[in-house]
């Protein structure tokens, strides 16, 4: 069971949520682990439970019953460590807006303990990605919704974590924004590195992820291999599987 | 007309109403806190007036000066609050975009906000001057036209106040919009604003208030005296009118009708000017948010610190870069230094302080500065009592990063302390060196500071309990949020409590050694009181920053 925990970048065991004084489950007994070089798309329909699940699994939000572990270590009892190991981009990006790029960079850094030459290559290549130079020193209050989210992007890899997580990150993203995003994580997945991310585009997670989950009213529906899913139900494409089983799951 | 009301029907919805979801338990809760403050408040200045009756009643013209002082607090009331109102309103809104694609013409928008900025002040000047007169016009038998001309231009007063304002924020407006720190110069400004006016304001009282009966300073005090009057000479017209002086050698009727149409008429001329200066301001604010910023920013480098630093410089980033939370947090801390210096100026020569004063024991008037101070010491927590409700959504960010909610504690207690313990420490020793006894200076020096100290954290941790964390604008932060407003109350009714304690003592001619030993003794009683509640308080940090969901 340990070697299996320590082999995976995200493991989450049986968490469930409720709100509303526990009449409303919006996580019911989830639980998936993903592996270390794979891109990962959690897929399900505004309401599902997406979300929250991510909110817990990143210490947003406590996780009250069940357990969520990444590269190791348990998000509510080694909240810090665990926090050392990912990096998020939430699905608005809600940064310090009075800062500039580079501030808010360098917040980021000085939190993480990384060094300034590793700043400045780091952000060399992903400004440039994200054709963000020009306005990397002015104050974040001034971008518009796709440059905020490109510099959440940038602010979210400046340690170079192990699992990348990303909500509804293609929101806002101009064309060639979002190729770059999707280049920059095969590139992370190129270097064995984990992307988990949440979306509900999903010829971008057919064309992008090597496994999928998807979830419905906070259940698990379905989670496995992109092309042994498909072969499962017969080679349909995503979109048919996805709203056969979220329909399943809606009718329940 | 019906696009100017709607408009401004709206404007006062979106400042009046309360966040969804707030019950209805929580909305009673918080009238009533304002109610009770209200309540003290007036009845502390009412106390005085009746403190005041035989002067009024024996020497006619103290009547027309009180009442040109209410006139002067309304007017430096609106001084400080109008100035921000009026910037934010009609310069620095972001509801510029939403108002420009509709169909409304941008005269009628700039007119609702004008119209919006005006009623605030004026509302506020109701509801702090109205009964405050009522009182005096009872306890100094004054004729029934004073009822009627002193409320009726209650309304036309904030004009005067609003035209300095503007006249004031226009050349600001401007310089700042060219500058790359635009939130600091503003800031500065009215700091600057704040502390001058307050002094003169100050200085007028102590004026009009020293008691020493030399011909020589008598003299001085009624030249200072005539000149105010002159400066502010609408509302002397006014003052004189209500209060039924002849002016000009004409009639009692006449010099009445003459004063109020004086009053009524600059008025009219200034309501001109400052429609003129704040469409100025309008146009200003829709050029600006007209124009992209295409310019190039400064190329500038990376610069590592620690964990703790960086979230301590984000403190001030944060507080600094607008405007009106930078006023919140830093023009309070002028306060104690101005008042030490006031205080200090007063308490000089004991002659100074009036005959009734030396009537007793002139030592119990240094006990009241001090708890005065002792208040306003306490205000120096109310920065860093809303510093969780200003993270708003970025607590989001705080929570996904690696750091411990006892670090984030810690950065922002060391954020406040640091311009906190400097005011503290300046304040203590201006009023030591002005009056300086050797018993005094070690039970400040071991009280102030530490009080100042304690209230600061205990601002910290009283916001972690429930900061308010969904708004937009970081103004709503504070808006309406009583969690803050009753934290803040707690630290300054401290103060307040020990100075009603001496008040009464004093006033039931109780021996000052007594009072003294009373006074010291609450004060450390609080001291101590607070370092507990503040010990409790961290001990449960971590529950309480797990609980904030967001």
């Amino acid at each position: 069971m340990d070697s299996v925990a320590q082999k995976s970048v995200l493991d989450i065991d049986h968490v469930s949520m409720s709100y509303a004084n526990g009449n409303v489950k919006a996580v019911d007994d989830l639980s998936f682990t993903l592996r270390p070089g794979e891109i990962f798309g959690f897929l399900g329909a505004n309401g599902a439970g997406k979300t929250t699940t991510i909110k817990m699994a990143t210490g947003i939000l406590p996780v009250k019953s069940g357990s969520i572990k990444i590269c190791g270590h348990d998000i509510t009892h080694d909240a810090i460590e665990a926090k050392r190991h990912f990096g998020f981009v939430p699905d608005s990006p809600i940064i310090f807006d009075k800062y500039t790029g580079r501030e808010y960079i360098d917040f980021l850094g000085d939190i993480y303990g990384v060094n300034k030459t590793a700043r400045e290559s780091i952000t060399a290549d992903l400004l440039k990605r994200f054709a963000l130079e020009d306005a990397f020193d002015k104050r974040i209050s001034g971008y518009s919704h796709g440059m905020k989210q490109k510099i959440a992007i940038i602010g979210s890899l400046i340690h170079s974590p192990e699992l990348w997580i990303l909500d509804e990150p293609m929101m806002g993203l101009d064309p060639p924004s979002a190729f770059a995003l999707k280049e920059l994580m095969k590139k992370y997945k190129s270097e064995g590195k984990t992307v988990f991310f949440s979306t509900h585009i999903l010829e971008v997670a057919e064309k992008l992820c090597d496994r999928v989950a998807i979830i419905g009213k906070g259940k698990l529906v379905l989670c496995g291999d992109m092309d042994e899913i498909k072969r499962a139900k017969g080679d349909e494409s995503l979109e048919e599987i996805f709203l056969s089983v979220a329909g399943e799951s809606n009718h329940e | 007309m019906s696009n100017y009301l709607t408009i401004l029907k709206g404007l006062f919805k979106n400042k009046l109403r309360f966040d969804e979801g707030k019950s209805k338990r929580k909305k009673l809760a918080f009238a009533l806190l304002l109610g009770f403050v209200y309540i003290i408040l007036i009845a502390a200045v009412i106390s005085v007036i009746v403190e005041l009756k035989d002067l009024f009643l024996y020497v006619p013209v103290m009547s027309q000066l009180f009442y040109f002082f209410i006139l002067m607090t309304a007017a430096i009331v609106v001084l400080f609050f109008g100035i921000v109102h009026l910037v934010i309103v009609l310069y620095l809104s972001k509801d510029t975009d939403f108002y420009s694609m509709l169909p409304v013409k941008p005269a009628t928008v700039f007119a609702a906000k004008l119209s919006y900025v005006y009623l605030s002040e004026a509302a506020i000047i109701v509801a702090a001057a109205l009964p405050i007169l009522i009182a005096f016009g009872i306890v100094a038998k004054m004729w029934a036209w004073f009822y009627v001309i002193a409320i009726a231009t209650l309304l036309i007063v904030p004009i005067l106040p609003l035209v300095v304002a503007a006249i004031f924020a226009v050349p600001v407006m401007l310089i700042a919009s060219k500058l790359k720190n635009r939130n600091v110069i503003s800031l500065v400004f009215f700091l600057l604003l704040f502390g001058g006016a307050f002094s003169l304001y100050i200085y007028f009282i102590y004026l009009t208030s020293s008691g020493s009966i030399t011909p020589e300073s008598m003299m001085r005090v009624l030249n200072a005296i005539d000149v105010i009057l002159d400066v502010l000479y609408p509302y002397a017209a006014l003052s004189r009118a209500a209060c039924g002086m002849p002016i000009y050698g004409l009639s009692l009727g006449a010099s009445t009708i003459v004063g109020v149409v004086i009053f009524v008429a600059i008025s009219a001329v200034l309501l001109v000017i400052i429609w003129l200066l704040a469409k100025f301001m309008y146009a200003q604010s829709v050029k600006a948010n007209n124009q992209t910023d295409n310019s190039k920013a400064k190329k500038s480098e990376f610069k590592t610190t620690t964990s703790t630093r960086a979230l301590i410089k984000r403190e001030y980033i944060s507080s600094l870069r607008t405007t009106q939370i930078a006023f919140q947090c830093y023009a309070v801390m002028l306060l104690p230094i101005l008042m030490a210096v006031v205080f200090g100026v007063m308490l000089r020569n004991p002659s100074d302080l009036g005959q009734d004063v030396q009537l007793y024991d002139t030592r119990y008037v240094g006990l009241l500065p001090f708890c005065t101070l002792c208040a306003i010491l306490a205000t120096l927590g109310n920065a860093a009592s809303t510093t969780f409700s200003r993270e708003g959504n970025a607590m989001t960010t705080l929570k996904v990063l690696p750091i411990n909610i006892k670090t984030i504690v810690k950065a922002k207690i060391i954020a406040w302390l640091l311009p906190a313990v400097p005011v503290a420490i300046v304040s203590v020793v201006i009023i030591n060196v002005m009056n300086f006894s050797v018993d005094y200076m070690l039970l400040s020096m071991f009280a102030l500071v530490p009080i100042a100290v304690v209230f600061v954290i205990f601002g910290t941790l009283w916001d972690l309990i429930a900061p308010k964390l969904k708004w937009t604008d970081p103004i709503q932060a504070v808006k309406h949020n009583m969690h803050v407003l009753g934290g803040q109350f707690i630290m300054l009714g401290c103060g307040l409590a020990i100075m009603i304690v001496v008040y009464i003592l004093s006033a039931c001619q109780v021996e000052f050694s007594a009072i003294n030993a009373v006074c010291w003794t609450l004060l450390y009683a609080v001291l101590a009181a607070f370092t507990i509640v503040d010990i409790l308080l961290y001990r449960k940090i971590d529950t309480y920053y797990n609980r904030l969901e967001m």
